[in-house]
């Protein structure tokens, strides 16, 4: 009888350590998520979901990226300078420069006749 | 679903943050430098330093002043004088673009967009015993220099 008993035994120990019947593996794992997380989350059951929510993970990535560069790299290219300056005539000369001791942009103009004492003096 | 409320979030602050702010408005200032007794200009004390360090005159006397608001559509001509004066036209968004004539010739032109608490100065001619000099300031409308 003891035989038997373990010859039982060992069969209903055998049949649960078998592998789950293909086409029965998805439904035995949608049984067993509740029991493991237990509410299934909306991003995990919808493919659409779980697609959408690293379409908008990428785009926030990208965005702070974006934003960074812009930040740090426009002040240096030649558009994005805070100021310019160019003469228009032949024997006047502009340099632009920042002073550092003044904390102020400058525009030296070389080149300038002096301004007359004039009725309109400014 | 709370990644998604919150990267909305995230992006509209975001767009808030890159997108052009309200611009304060521009202050021009024509100053004349020279090295009489320094003043207590009461809208240059702040600046009097700074034009030292760049121009070395001891006094800078402030002979006409204008507030240009950003944003303007239309160019405004500041500090105006029949043989020389300086046209400023504010860019879309933010920027000022500067013209300075001389007997209606343009001598020189360009564009600059100051930072609070970062003044432009512009070296204009010799006057008198000294020298002219443009100031264009970023401040706030109730705060001007």
């Amino acid at each position: 009888m003891e035989t038997q008993d373990i010859q039982k035994r060992l069969g209903s120990v055998q049949d649960e350590s078998l592998s789950i019947a293909a086409g029965r593996q998805m439904r035995a794992w949608h049984r067993l998520q509740p029991a493991l997380w237990g509410e299934v989350s909306e991003e995990t059951s919808a493919p659409a979901g779980f697609w959408a929510s690293r379409l908008l993970t990428l785009g926030a990535v990208a965005t702070i990226v974006l934003a960074v560069g812009l930040v740090a790299f426009l002040p240096l290219t030649p558009g994005g300078e805070s100021h310019y300056a160019t003469a228009q005539q032949p024997d006047i000369y502009a340099t632009t420069f920042y002073s550092s001791q003044a904390h102020a942009d400058v525009v030296w103009i070389s080149g300038l006749q002096s301004v007359e004492v004039t009725g309109n003096t400014p | 679903m709370k990644l998604r409320y919150l990267f909305l979030l995230w992006s509209v602050l975001t767009v808030g943050l890159l997108a052009a702010p309200a611009q304060e408005p521009i202050w021009v200032g024509l100053v004349k430098a020279d090295n009489t007794l320094p003043t207590e200009e009461e809208r240059l004390v702040k600046l009097q330093r700074r034009l030292k360090c760049v121009f070395g005159f001891e006094a800078y006397h402030l002979m006409h002043e204008a507030t240009v608001a950003s944003g303007e559509k239309y160019a405004q001509w500041v500090l105006p004088r029949k043989d020389f004066y300086l046209k400023l036209e504010p860019q879309a968004g933010s920027g000022i673009h500067y013209e300075l004539y001389r007997d209606k010739t343009l001598l020189v032109e360009g564009r600059v967009d100051p930072k609070p608490g970062r003044p432009l100065f512009i070296s204009g001619p010799n006057y008198l015993d000294g020298r002219l000099i443009f100031i264009l300031q970023r401040v706030p409308a109730e705060k001007q220099p």
